[in-house]
């Protein structure tokens, strides 16, 4: 017998599976050339692989760059996509793998910046955009700005490996067992790397927080 | 537990990435252990920091991404590229080989042509070239993608943009339709205040209308925004949407010159179902002049001025 509850969860799971089967759809149309069901399926998850890229490499033009390698890639090896993983899962394997690279040159080359010159002296980009939201209050815009600073030079202490975990658990939303898949290893091992980011953060931080 | 345990727990706890039974343990044990609470403390802190640091993705940053993505894809499928090569039309054209020496043969007479164009200036990034070129030339291009293969074929794909000259009435389709685009896409805000200016006349439009209601909402600048509620004064003074828009804009917009222009723009008529709204602006807003304005219209509809 269904009651109320019973009637919403199955309403729910229906939903669901109705999504995965709407995907699935999609991503059967645009294997066979369909443009309409490619554009869809990008505009499904364009908004977190730029959100990720930019978070990643803090500098638009590189993250712009990342969204057009990671969907061309997507388009030109859709054909191979045997629905052995989820889609979501297959994408972010390609933009982690271009976003790691991105980073592993950056270490090399240490050139990790995210400043321009302008006519008022160099600003940090990413710093703009951080404190465009920022309240008018000026000590709290010094604290946001000190704070920022720190966590921003812990971030670029952390291993590309750590940071990539700590930016999709964090901002990203994604579940460790999930980013296990998508980095090809375990829950344990992503767990591992998230606990190392988090104490490096700390010890960056000290007692700021 | 031990306090190390519970540390190396604690992130996971606030991801929500622990069982039922590990996350109670943690918690029983954060019950009697100072050290450890206090630790939690600052994992907490330095969760909400990171919070407060994620940029806003760019919008305009999306669109542009989602535009030379596009382009992109379009050039791949003009080329010929299919994704299933292994496909069934794949073997329907058997002398693909020739065709794609020939291809191949006009990619690298295309590659040197652009090479030369997007090759980076002095001093510049190089990463997008305009260049000076004869009508119908691309004004601007760049290398997005280069295959080769192990048959010696390389495989190019160029982005251009070329420009067009369209000429016609306001009122033509086509021309509204692209006044409409260049509303929402043109870079130059110059561009944008001339098609505000230019679809004035046409506020009657639901489509212009709603294209003049995101401008206001939404252009970042304020010029543009003004031309936009010019334009919105044709618009008729029952459309609930126009009358939302303008309060949010009342409400929410930084430039006072906007403000002043919505106010004057919604008590133009002096409709009854108004009174709620203005009496509701006249307790929340800050601005004097559109408090006044407010007020004046609110005593001129014999209504109270402020509610109680």
């Amino acid at each position: 017998m269904l009651n109320g509850n019973g009637q919403a969860v199955a309403t729910v799971g229906a939903r669901a599976q109705c999504a995965v089967v709407d995907e699935s759809a999609l991503i059967r149309a645009a294997q066979t050339g369909d443009q309409y069901a490619f554009e869809k399926l990008v505009q499904t998850y364009d908004q977190g692989v730029l959100r990720l890229a930019l978070n990643l490499l803090r500098s638009p033009e590189d993250a712009s760059d990342v969204y057009q390698e990671a969907f061309l890639r997507v388009y030109k090896n859709l054909h191979t996509f045997r629905f052995d993983c989820s889609f979501h899962t297959w994408l972010y394997r390609i933009v982690t793998n271009l976003c790691l690279d991105q980073l592993r040159k950056r270490k090399v080359r240490k050139e990790e910046s995210t400043t321009v010159d302008t006519s008022e002296g160099v600003v940090d980009r990413m710093e703009i955009l951080a404190e465009e939201r920022a309240e008018g209050d000026p000590q709290r815009r010094l604290h946001a700005r000190q704070l920022g600073d720190r966590i921003r030079v812990a971030l670029g202490d952390l291993t590309p490996r750590e940071r990539l975990v700590f930016e999709m658990r964090h901002y990203q939303g994604m579940r460790l067992r999930a980013i296990g898949e998508v980095l090809g290893t375990t829950e344990e091992a992503a767990k591992n790397c998230l606990f190392r980011a988090t104490q490096k953060m700390r010890a960056a931080l000290g007692d700021f927080v | 537990m031990t306090c190390d345990v519970v540390c190396k727990q604690l992130p996971l706890v606030l991801y929500g990435e622990l069982t039922f039974d590990e996350e109670e343990a943690v918690h029983q044990h954060l019950d009697g252990c100072g050290p450890c609470q206090a630790e939690m403390a600052a994992v907490r802190q330095l969760h909400k920091s990171a919070d407060a640091l994620e940029p806003e993705l760019p919008a305009q940053l999306l669109q542009d991404a989602r535009r030379t993505l596009r382009v992109s894809v379009s050039a791949l499928r003009e080329t010929g590229y299919q994704q299933s090569r292994s496909g069934w039309w794949w073997k329907l054209v058997p002398d693909l080989g020739s065709a794609w020496k020939a291809a191949g043969a006009v990619a690298l007479l295309t590659a040197g042509f652009f090479a030369g164009r997007v090759a980076p200036e002095p001093g510049g990034g190089g990463r997008f070239t305009m260049a000076s070129l004869s009508p119908g030339d691309p004004v601007a291009s760049r290398v997005r993608f280069v295959q080769p293969d192990k048959a010696g074929r390389v495989q190019i794909v160029v982005e251009e943009v070329r420009q067009r000259v369209l000429e016609g009435g306001v009122n033509d389709d086509k021309i509204r339709g692209l006044l409409l685009l260049a509303s929402r896409e043109a870079n130059d805000p110059g561009v944008r205040v001339e098609t505000m200016d230019l679809l004035k006349n046409q506020s009657a439009s639901v489509e212009v209308r709603r294209a003049l209601l995101a401008a206001l909402q939404q252009d970042e600048n304020p010029g543009v925004r003004l031309k936009a509620l010019e334009a919105l004064r044709g618009a008729p003074p029952s459309d609930a949407d126009t009358r939302r828009v303008l309060i949010q804009v009342l409400l929410t917009d930084a430039n006072p010159g906007v403000r002043n222009q919505a106010i004057d723009l919604l008590t133009q008529h002096r409709e009854p179902a108004m009174v709620g709204v203005l009496q509701e602006l006249v307790s929340r807003q800050g601005d004097d002049y559109v408090r006044q304005k407010c007020q004046k219209a609110l005593r001129e509809m014999n209504a109270s001025v402020e509610t109680f």
